[in-house]
């Protein structure tokens, strides 16, 4: 939980709007601070990323799985077609420049 | 005509062998992309731990992560091999070889894959349940048409040249 000092509304207070000397520059600045702050406001609300993916417990289970489960030959299967496909290619490549 | 083809050697040979690696990876994302995860028919290792929980989800998408890495080597790899026929002062820049062998390469895919991981080791079907056999006979026609078709077209190719 967030404390109050943290809050993200605190630091917006503190954009200098003053500097934006045409009432144009300064409603394009405060439509700017606002979006930055509803930004940063939603990401404090937000829960605690430790509850989050990509560190919550089914994504450690399934990438410890992934490893415990016969990892080098579930590799193997993964690459094979594509290591024949260019094997094949690269036969095909020379057959075919040995033709011409 | 032989002397053109002769004049044009190692031409449309790393022409070919870009469009065959292009042809090859892409044909790669569309199984990837449409087949794993728009349609969601299957994933890489569906049916050695079939996707019916979150864990086994995210395992299977590991799988497909890693599938997805090679083929995006393949493309790269074509890329290169098409940068280096675009440096070759007797490359023959031709379109329609370079179309040809993308679709040998994608032809090329579907029936090595289909063979290899469907057929024989069975870690997937391209859609499990009823009609399996079906299927994965139809996506293999569909590697052959696509060899094939692409083959015709680059020799047409070369015939016109």
């Amino acid at each position: 939980m967030r404390t109050a000092s943290e809050s993200p509304m605190k630091s917006c207070r503190t954009i200098p709007l003053a500097r934006a000397k045409s009432p144009r520059l300064r409603r394009r600045a405060l439509v700017f601070a606002a979006s930055s702050c509803a930004l940063v406001g939603s990401w404090a609300v937000a829960p605690p990323l430790a509850l989050a993916c990509p560190d919550c417990a089914a994504s450690r289970a399934a990438r410890s799985l992934v490893w415990a489960d016969r990892f080098g030959v579930n590799l193997v299967v993964t690459l094979l077609p594509l290591v024949v496909i260019v094997t094949l290619a690269t036969m095909l490549e020379r057959q075919h420049g040995s033709s011409t | 005509m032989s002397r053109v083809i002769e004049a044009c050697a190692g031409g449309p040979r790393t022409l070919l062998g870009a469009g065959f690696l292009l042809g090859t990876g892409l044909g790669g994302f569309v199984d990837g992309i449409l087949l794993h995860q728009i349609l969601q028919w299957h994933n890489m290792l569906s049916s050695v731990r079939p996707p019916t929980t979150l864990i086994a989800m995210k395992y299977n998408m590991v799988w497909d992560g890693l599938f997805h890495a090679t083929t995006w080597v393949m493309v790269a790899l074509g890329v290169w091999r098409l940068w280096v026929a675009g440096t070759r002062r007797e490359a023959v820049w031709s379109g329609r070889t370079l179309v040809a062998a993308m679709t040998m390469g994608w032809g090329a895919f579907n029936l090595v894959e289909g063979t290899i991981d469907h057929a024989l080791l069975g870690i997937h079907h391209v859609h499990p349940g009823a009609g399996e056999l079906a299927w994965v006979l139809g996506f293999l026609a569909f590697g052959a048409v696509l060899v094939v078709g692409g083959w015709r077209m680059s020799r047409r190719a070369t015939r016109t040249r």
